[in-house]
């Protein structure tokens, strides 16, 4: 079961890869990165769109599997999905 | 050092998104040492990849990305010739299964796969798809397949694109290969070279899966990681596994660079045991000679001898003789030809009967043709008679074999009209607005001209386009400008190879089912391959049939013994009435024969050399002619300029005419002249021809010229280098223009009925045409079915038109409606024919009906479609076909149909109908129809202002022919079209101001009649045309009066 959240959060990132994050005032700290991979921007809507985006499938030390989502454009991070 | 192995260019079409020379760019900028070119089931690129690869000290490495017959793909380099071999071989047997979705079977990969690295294992390989399926099992079973084919030339490919999945895949592929001891290397499926580029990469994609960029599609690209990443990108994505990297070097060092170019293949022709080469080519030269010439006097040896000998040192013996073979199979076939090109420049060509002209008698150079300094092979075109080249072209199949001769490939690329349709759909703009856009583009304009063509085009100006998706149409467009969109048989290109084929290229079928080449017209000489062109003419297939109409009758031609100064030909040449003569039946030539008044076949070669771009946009035409008459005496700076020139008053015209300048002035050998005015002609920067100038006036000046002279004279050369034509194509295009007009001159009613059963040809419609023959007091019989035949013919005075004029007319009941009628007898009704010529399907006995075939047998055309479906059905079951299922009101007795009275269709329908059918209004003309009206607005008749004064005011209305924008001498936009209306037609110009205001109108396919206001102009020689000063539509006023 997945739930798409879409929610704004602060992430800590390595520099290139998060490393923990804040969700529901809890922290969260990753201890593997399940996958990884980037989407490309809607380039044809060039004036909407920010920019390509980056997914982490996580695993965090709560056993709990969620997908981060790093707007490139705007390097903003949102808490995408929650595996139940 | 990491090399690129995956790497797709435009030749993977709609899907590469980079052109060559960025890919190379990208790689010398990376500091590559090597690079790898895979297209999708293509080695289209192979070659030019190579030679601009190691131009640039990148070694190329040549392989292909083969889609596999039940999933995946696999990527193949060649090791060697024999690799690239295979390579060719696959591919062959891939596309002969299915063009159109090529695929490799396994039992043709264990058959081919010595030379060659196989490397599987990227995402979309077999390997992966079976372990992202989470089926191990199979992607273990393919590996043993790969094991035990390729043994030590396997490679595991893992990439690293950012892909969902990846992670674990990429740790799967490294297990999997670690597990089998084989060696993994590192690749990036390289789609273009800049990641910058993804988006016309996904755009082209779009294109292929017939998708919008708006909607989801799981075969679209998911993001740009696939680019050419740079050595320290790849080693960063790879840093846990080093190996990889150092892999791709090991492997660039186990290939040799192929194909290997730079060979002459061209096969040796056979000759009797007794004679080699050269002396059988000299043999057949001298006997032609005798032929040719009432002498074979010593300059003549001389000529020849010369030519022969750098024939010979060049290596170009067989070359001539297997032309000459050619040429003598259609002499002895009947079938018509002639040479055309630099070709006619050659003696040894004349006297080998290729070519028509005597390049002794008109004094041609032959280093035009050929040259020890330019050291190419010689190009020879041959035009055959369009009806019978097919006949040419098997001859050379059967006697070369199948393996060694195959027709070359030609690439239609991304241009205005195809770009803005195709990217408009992709970029879910509405099909109309695309379809407006596109269909009022000049036909020829490239890709990247379509937003300035808005902005210049008054028929663009007025319509509201939405500019957002707009602007990234026109963008884009600018990006895929010229990338390969589909490729096709070049008309006449023929390949003969002393090899077998398939060591030099794959065979792949063309939409016709003909093998072709996938390498085009230059890649294929670059690769060592010879190309003959054995063109089709259709003006070659009129003058064969205008010969058999005559000798139907009884009166033959002979027309290779056309008396070449006939003075009412060239009295009607000088009139400018050459509508339908080759060559000669545009506007503006049509103008130039009024003004020149040519006399002799002299003045039609200058003629065919003066109406092209370069000579209009650099001022010589109307020199020429104040001197060719006399108005004007030419002048020399420099003696030795006048025998070169004399023989066109002073311009130059021709590019032997440059070349022997440079001769004469600056003591160039013939042939480094010869390279000078090639160098000239594609020189790219100022500075180029500054460096070559400097160089002629030096030489010129050591040859007892003084400076100032040498410099004007070469400054002349720098603007006439360019354009100058080609003499001897002139002089082989003049011949068969003369003949033609001969023709046209004097067997009207034939000539002009074998150039209607030629169409498409010439400049002009077939209704055009036929007002021409009428002109010339031809009279026009339309369609009977109980006389006509299933081509027009002539008859002295009488054009009958022919089945095959009506539309979607097939050629077999064109012919069986004449044979039944010729073997049993006239139609009695039109019940009788439909049951004497079975086969002819409703559509066609529509069209006929519409096109008035049955008027005199049946007169009301109305009755007999309305009656159509019942007689269909009273034949099926008279036939025992059983019944149709139609409405039975329309099925009753056919005595009853016939005897019913029902009104005909008015006269405006049945011109429609005849306009519709047959491209042309029998019973009247489309301007009949307006003319009460146009005549109470004060419009005249084009016979009217055809007899104004020049400068007299004339309004005019009729039908637009061929507008057209040729370039001009100021640069500003001129455009020429005809009007035609029922009593004739007029040529109109309009300049640029009118144009801007009011041209728009001329470029509507939907703009009917338009009324012209100008000015008459009354030329030298009797040429009348009109200078508009205002154009109209007429639905316009219509609708507005209304």
């Amino acid at each position: 079961m997945t739930r798409i959240l879409q929610q704004k959060i602060d992430v800590e990132t390595d520099g290139k890869r998060p490393r923990a994050f804040l969700f529901r005032d809890q922290q969260y700290f990753i201890v593997e990165i399940l996958d990884f991979w980037i989407e490309a921007d809607a380039w044809w809507k060039s004036f909407e769109d920010h920019g390509d985006r980056e997914m982490f499938r996580v695993l965090t030390d709560q056993e709990g599997i969620f997908e981060l989502e790093h707007d490139l454009g705007d390097d903003v991070w949102q808490l995408y999905k929650v595996w139940d | 050092m990491f090399v690129h192995l995956h790497v797709h260019s435009f030749y993977s079409m709609l899907d590469g998104a980079s052109r060559l020379e960025d890919l190379i760019a990208k790689a010398v900028a990376d500091g590559a040492t090597a690079l790898a070119l895979t297209d999708h089931d293509s080695v289209t690129g192979l070659i030019p990849f190579q030679q601009l690869a190691r131009r640039f000290g990148i070694q190329p490495i040549g392989g292909v990305d083969l889609t596999l017959e039940k999933e995946g793909r696999l990527v193949l380099l060649a090791k060697d010739e024999q690799g690239y071999e295979n390579i060719c071989r696959l591919l062959t047997l891939a596309y002969r299964d299915n063009r159109l979705d090529p695929r490799t079977t396994d039992a043709a990969l264990r058959d081919h796969t010595q030379g060659l690295i196989a490397i599987s294992g990227g995402r979309f390989s077999d390997l992966s798809s079976y372990l992202l399926k989470h089926q191990p099992q199979y992607a273990i079973k393919r590996l043993a397949f790969y094991r035990e084919i390729f043994r030590d030339d396997l490679y595991i490919a893992v990439s690293r694109t950012a892909l969902p999945g990846d992670f674990s895949l990429s740790r799967t592929l490294i297990d999997l290969a670690n597990q089998h001891s084989l060696p993994v290397i590192a690749t990036n499926d390289v789609h273009y070279a800049m990641s910058d580029d993804f988006a016309v990469h996904d755009l082209l994609v779009c294109m292929r899966l017939k998708t919008t960029v708006d909607e989801m599609h799981s075969l679209r690209p998911f993001n740009r990681e696939n680019d050419m990443k740079s050595e320290a990108e790849i080693s960063a994505l790879f840093a846990d596994y080093p190996e990889c990297i150092e892999q791709t070097a090991k492997i660039a060092a186990r290939c040799d660079i192929v194909p290997h170019i730079g060979e002459s293949l061209f096969p040796a022709f056979s000759v009797p045991e007794h004679e080699t080469s050269e002396q059988m080519l000299r043999r057949l030269v001298y006997e032609g000679a005798k032929g040719r010439y009432d002498m074979v006097d010593e300059m003549l040896i001389a000529r020849l001898e010369h030519e022969l000998q750098i024939i010979t040192e060049l290596g170009f013996v067989d070359y001539f003789l297997v032309v000459w073979d050619i040429a003598r199979y259609a002499r002895m076939r009947g079938i018509r030809y002639a040479g055309r090109g630099s070709a006619a420049d050659s003696a040894v060509a004349y006297c080998l009967y290729i070519t028509d002209v005597d390049a002794v008698g008109r004094n041609l150079l032959f280093e035009r043709f050929m040259s020890l300094e330019r050291a190419e092979k010689p190009d020879i075109d041959i035009d055959f008679d369009s009806m019978r080249r097919d006949e040419v072209r098997q001859y050379v199949y059967d006697k070369y074999g199948e393996n060694h001769v195959v027709s070359v490939c030609t690439y239609s690329t991304f241009r205005g009209r195809s770009a803005v349709r195709e990217i408009g759909k992709a970029l879910s703009l509405p099909e109309a607005i695309c379809d407006q856009l596109a269909k009022r583009l000049p036909f020829m304009l490239h890709a990247d001209q379509v937003e300035s063509a808005l902005s210049r085009l008054p028929e663009l100006r007025d319509v509201k386009w939405p500019t957002e998706r707009l602007q990234l149409l026109f963008d884009m467009a600018r990006k895929i400008a010229g990338f390969p969109r589909y490729y096709g048989t070049h008309v006449g290109g023929l390949v003969i190879s002393r090899t077998p084929l398939l060591k030099t290229t794959p065979l792949i079928p063309s939409a016709k089912g003909v093998l072709i080449t996938p390498f085009d017209k230059d890649v294929v000489e670059d690769s060592g391959l010879v190309k003959l062109d054995l063109l089709s003419l259709r003006t070659m297939s009129a003058i064969e049939d205008t010969l058999l109409q005559l000798q139907a009758k009884e009166r033959p031609l002979d027309y290779d013994r056309i008396d070449l100064e006939d003075q009412e030909t060239f009295a009607m040449i000088a009139r400018g009435e050459t509508i339908g003569v080759f060559q000669l039946e545009s506007p503006a030539q049509r103008v130039l024969q009024s003004r020149l008044g040519a006399s002799s076949l002299e003045d039609i070669v200058a003629s065919v050399a003066l109406i092209r771009p370069g000579p209009i946009k650099g001022n010589m035409v109307d020199p020429f002619l104040r001197r060719r008459k006399g108005q004007e005496v030419p002048t020399y700076i420099h003696p030795k300029l006048e025998p070169i020139l004399s023989k066109t008053y002073g311009v130059v015209l021709f590019q032997e005419q440059v070349i022997e300048i440079a001769t004469a002035i600056a003591n160039f050998s013939p042939g480094e002249a010869d390279q000078l005015r090639r160098v000239m002609s594609h020189a790219r920067s100022a500075s180029e021809m500054d460096r070559i100038g400097q160089e002629f006036i030096e030489k010129s000046v050591a040859n007892g010229v003084p400076y100032e002279v040498a410099e004007t004279i070469y400054s002349y050369m720098r603007g006439y280098a360019s354009y100058g034509f080609c003499e001897a194509h002139a002089a082989a295009f003049a011949t068969t223009a003369y003949k033609t007009a001969y023709l046209a001159q004097h067997m009207p009613a034939e000539f002009f009925a074998s150039i209607i059963n030629a169409q498409p040809m010439g400049y002009y419609p077939t209704h055009v045409l036929l007002a021409e023959v009428k002109r010339r007091g031809v009279r026009i019989y339309g369609l009977d079915i109980n006389k006509g035949g299933a081509f027009a013919c002539g008859d002295a005075g009488n054009l009958y038109l022919g089945f095959m004029q009506v539309q979607g007319m097939k050629k077999d009941v064109a012919k069986r409606i004449e044979d039944v009628r010729k073997s049993s007898g006239l139609y009695v009704s039109f019940l009788d024919f439909c049951v004497r010529v079975p086969g002819v399907d409703r559509l066609q006995l529509e069209q006929l009906i519409r096109a008035g075939a049955f008027d005199a047998l049946e007169g009301n055309r109305r009755r007999l479609l309305w009656n159509l479906p019942g007689i269909l059905q009273y034949i099926r079951e008279r036939e025992g076909f059983g019944e149709l299922v139609i409405d039975p009101i329309i099925r009753i007795e056919h005595e009853t149909l016939m005897a019913s009275r029902m009104k005909d269709f008015s006269y405006h329908e049945r011109l429609a109908m005849e306009y519709q059918t047959l491209g042309y209004g029998v019973s009247g003309h489309w301007m009949d129809l307006y003319r009460s009206d146009l005549t109470a607005r004060r419009c005249q008749t084009i016979t009217e202002a055809l007899s104004l004064s020049d400068g007299a005011l004339a309004t005019v209305a009729g039908l637009v022919i061929r507008p057209h924008r040729p370039p001009t001498k100021s640069g500003k936009t001129v455009v020429f079209f005809s009007l035609e209306d029922e009593e004739g037609m007029i040529d109109v110009t309009v300049f640029q101001d009118v144009y801007h205001r009011d041209g728009a109108v001329l470029f509507d396919p939907s703009r009917g009649v338009i009324i012209v206001q100008g000015v008459i102009q009354r030329r030298q020689g009797g040429n009348v045309q009109m200078i508009a000063h205002a154009l109209y539509a007429y639905k316009l006023i219509m609708n507005a009066a209304n």
